[in-house]
């Protein structure tokens, strides 16, 4: 009996030190190795990141000392196109865009780009209806915890069975023999949409779809403008502004008249206000029936435009922070 | 807290052992106002607006208790038990009561400025107090102190979801010296591997069914038509991801309750290799069905008194065991069919007529199967858009997700119950090794964004 209980004392010591071990080899591994090149808690030197999607990348890409600017913003803003940006203000700009992401996923992706570059020449900030939400909650898909501002957070975070999936990716970038990511973050994806099968439904829609005209914030009140202007208040002042609002097929734009639009448009001036206080800052906004939004040949669906209309509006915006520029040495 | 959370298994776990070691081995007296502090401190961790309504209810319970011991007023214990109903009903069937009520609307109690959630474990405590409340004045029961109630209550590995535990099989237990005992290495170790094979039938087989689940009843909740093939296989997949998810909350709980010297009862018996109804809530939430049958259905009459009164006693039994499960007819509905089903099993074994065991397992499985959509669906409507599309009254549809189903049945209808297992296992170094790893994993595994609650805590 009493050797039935050595080998039973053993056996759980040998589970407690091997679950320890196991846990700290791994849990170890993961932070000196830093599977999506963050840059905490580890030696290594920044390596970039494998393809993948932008919110495995950009964590990354947020660092890079060779980008003096960036474009934060989702889906909306992924087709502004840094080389357009940089040929017209001198800047170097990074697309930071991630799918889906709203105004409180955007704040963090914002605060890692600013913590490494506590000075930027400029940054351009994609706003949408989303920033008109009554009440902005935390999306259930975006990792908050690549992109935390404390240590622990991302400690927390790291310890996932998705983190352990993705380290043959890692392995290939430190071979040296992966498919590296672009750095400054642009994505064409209009292969994506072209191969997609809700495109022709989307057509439809443009064409015959009916205009909402009920308000989902009845109350009209804006939370995420605070969130706006807390990124703007973090800036510095020589950091030039701009807050774009994309273009929107008319289809997805609110009956006009409507308790929609009365909620749109009082979302867009609170926001216009905020960018407006700061120096520097600018709203390029594309919205709005004009003849560019009529024409869904432009558009892959009712809220994204295809290539010629991002590069009209990467002019457009890059135009606008000339200006702000230009007014900033008068 | 969750057994299956970083804060429970990385913190609150190895500090509690630590702490209960150091009390068993230098201040015995400590041991069990230890255990009860922390069995609060776990409780209160959810939500700790709640704490208090758990120590009023022990409190309560234990000085009527104590009263009816020295008075023998009977009527004390008639109290007590209607007062624990009617916390409970407050709780957790106002809203319920009220909605037969035309004009009346009552979504929840909201005592404790918490919304309308549910005190968690209220359910299974309130059972808890019941159980020794009516063997007390049965004589049955011992009079004890107030630790040792609060820690029959509230001990933390069972509060939350249970299993059921009577008083007489657990304490005796608080008496003892856990770690003196000489098969106390061996029951550690045990424990162990007990909660590491909960928390994998948990995280690895059941938490993956989520996907087949929710996307379809949601569905139907939503009013859309549901397709042969989805019907089938969200109600398959539900069907094993309610056992994996309570049969591995309850291996949890027993390896936990090990680790700190203590056996808890067991809750499942391959409930899915039934071969009659009978069979399966011999098998299938033990305790509960143990605690249905002494403290409702004998008390009803039992088989004491003819066929038509023991075939409306088990009727009223199950629809109440259903109600029990959650506020709702839809739980009403599928208790109900249960005791029709569990008449219609004892009419034909009274009748003495055959049922061979093939055929057996393949009606109570494809019963209790049908009889799920009533759990899950929320609502009568949101159920017939299930069966409907289970009976292929709309179309056949598509896309048939499989292969987490598969592995889940080979485990439940071929593999043993996790404490078989456990209990044949070996104290061999390499299994030590295996199993650490595998917990580690497991942990991983915990810290993805799909990390579930168990579905018996809404209960």
């Amino acid at each position: 009996m009493a050797g039935a209980s050595a080998r039973w004392r053993r056996f759980s010591t040998t589970f407690s030190v091997a679950a320890v071990a196991s846990l700290a080899v791994l849990a170890g591994g993961l932070v000196l190795l830093d599977p999506y090149d963050t840059g905490r808690l580890t030696p290594l030197e920044p390596t970039g990141m494998a393809e993948g999607p932008p919110w495995q990348v950009n964590a990354s890409r947020a660092r890079d000392p060779q980008f003096d600017s960036a474009i934060i913003g989702n889906s909306r803003a992924q087709m502004l196109e840094p080389a357009i940006l940089d040929e017209a203000t001198g800047s170097r700009f990074v697309n930071l865009s991630i799918q889906g992401a709203g105004p409180l996923e955007l704040q963090r992706v914002f605060g890692v780009f600013l913590r490494h570059h506590p000075a930027p020449r400029a940054v351009i900030i994609g706003v949408d209806e989303w920033w008109c939400r009554p009440e902005q909650k935390r999306g259930d898909t975006f990792p908050y915890w690549l992109y935390a501002p404390g240590t622990v957070e991302y400690l927390r975070g790291l310890v996932r069975y998705q983190t352990l999936e993705h380290m043959p990716r890692r392995f290939a970038v430190l071979r040296g023999d992966a498919a590296m990511a672009r750095p400054d973050g642009y994505w064409d994806y209009t292969s994506l949409y072209l191969g997609m099968t809700g495109a022709a439904a989307a057509q439809r829609r443009m064409r015959d779809g009916e205009r909402r005209s009920q308000s989902d914030n009845p109350q009209n009140t804006f939370p995420a403008v605070a969130i706006l202007k807390d990124m703007l208040d973090a800036l510095p002042d020589s950091t030039r502004v701009a807050v774009v609002w994309p273009p929107t097929h008319t289809s997805y734009q609110p009956s006009p008249g409507s308790a929609a639009e009365t909620t749109l448009r009082q979302c867009q001036a609170a926001l216009r206000d905020v960018v407006t206080a700061r120096p520097g800052a600018r709203l390029v906004d594309w919205s709005g029936d004009r003849d560019f939004n009529r024409d869904a040949a432009g558009f892959h669906d009712e809220t994204h435009y295809r290539k010629p209309l991002a590069d009209r509006l990467s002019a457009d915006v890059a135009d606008g922070l000339a200006a702000t520029a230009e007014a900033a040495t008068h | 807290m969750l057994f299956n959370s970083f804060i429970f298994l990385l913190l609150f776990l190895p500090f509690s052992l630590l702490v209960h070691w150091l009390a068993e081995r230098f201040r015995p007296e400590w041991r069990l106002p230890l255990l009860l502090l922390l069995s609060f401190a776990f409780y209160s961790y959810w939500d700790w607006r709640f704490a208090p309504l758990l120590v009023a209810s022990i409190g309560l319970n234990w000085t009527l208790a104590r009263i009816f011991c020295q008075a023998r007023l009977g009527w004390l214990i008639t109290l007590a038990i209607c007062v624990n109903l009617l916390v409970l009903g407050v709780f957790k069937y106002a809203g319920f009561f009220a909605s037969f009520v035309p004009g009346l609307t009552m979504k929840g109690v909201d005592v404790f400025g918490s919304g309308d959630a549910l005190p968690l474990g209220i359910s299974f405590f309130t059972f808890h107090h019941v159980m020794y409340l009516v063997d007390l004045r049965a004589g049955r029961a011992p009079q004890v102190g107030l630790v040792k109630y609060g820690l029959y209550i509230a001990f933390f590995p069972q509060v939350l979801a249970g299993p059921l535990v009577r008083w007489s099989e657990i304490l005796h237990q608080f008496d003892e010296r856990p770690y003196a005992r000489s098969d106390a290495a061996e029951r550690f170790a045990r424990g162990l591997l007990l909660l590491c094979a909960g928390l994998a039938k948990k995280v690895l087989i059941g938490d993956p069914l989520a996907a087949y689940v929710n996307p379809v009843f949601q569905e139907a909740a939503n009013g859309a038509t549901i397709t042969l093939v989805q019907g089938w296989q969200a109600t398959l997949a539900f069907t094993f991801q309610i056992y994996f998810d309570f049969s591995g909350y309850t291996d949890m709980a027993l390896g936990i309750a090990l680790l700190f010297g203590v056996v808890l009862p067991q809750n499942f018996e391959t409930p899915y290799r039934s071969l009659s109804l009978q069979d399966f809530w011999r098998r299938w939430h033990m305790t509960l069905s143990r605690f249905l049958r002494d403290y409702l259905y004998i008390p009803l009459g039992g088989n004491r008194h003819g066929l038509p009164l023991q075939l409306c006693a088990l009727f009223i039994t199950m629809a109440l065991g259903g109600l029990w499960h959650g506020a709702g007819m839809t739980f009403v509905a599928w208790g109900a069919a249960h005791g029709l089903a569990l008449g219609v099993g004892l009419l034909w074994r009274r009748a003495g007529l055959p049922m061979p065991a093939a055929l057996g397992w393949a009606l109570t499985f494809l019963f209790v199967v049908f009889t799920w959509v009533l759990f899950r669906a929320g609502s009568f409507e949101a159920a017939l858009r299930i069966y409907e599309g289970m009976l292929g009254l709309t179309s056949i549809g598509a896309g048939l997700k499989w292969r987490a189903i598969a592995i889940a049945a080979a485990v439940a209808l071929i593999g043993p119950t996790a404490w078989v297992a456990v209990h044949k296992a070996p104290p061999s170094r390499l299994l030590a090794i295996l199993a650490a790893v595998a917990f580690t994993l497991i942990l991983f595994k915990i810290g993805d964004d799909a990390n579930y609650e168990f579905i018996y805590f809404q209960f």
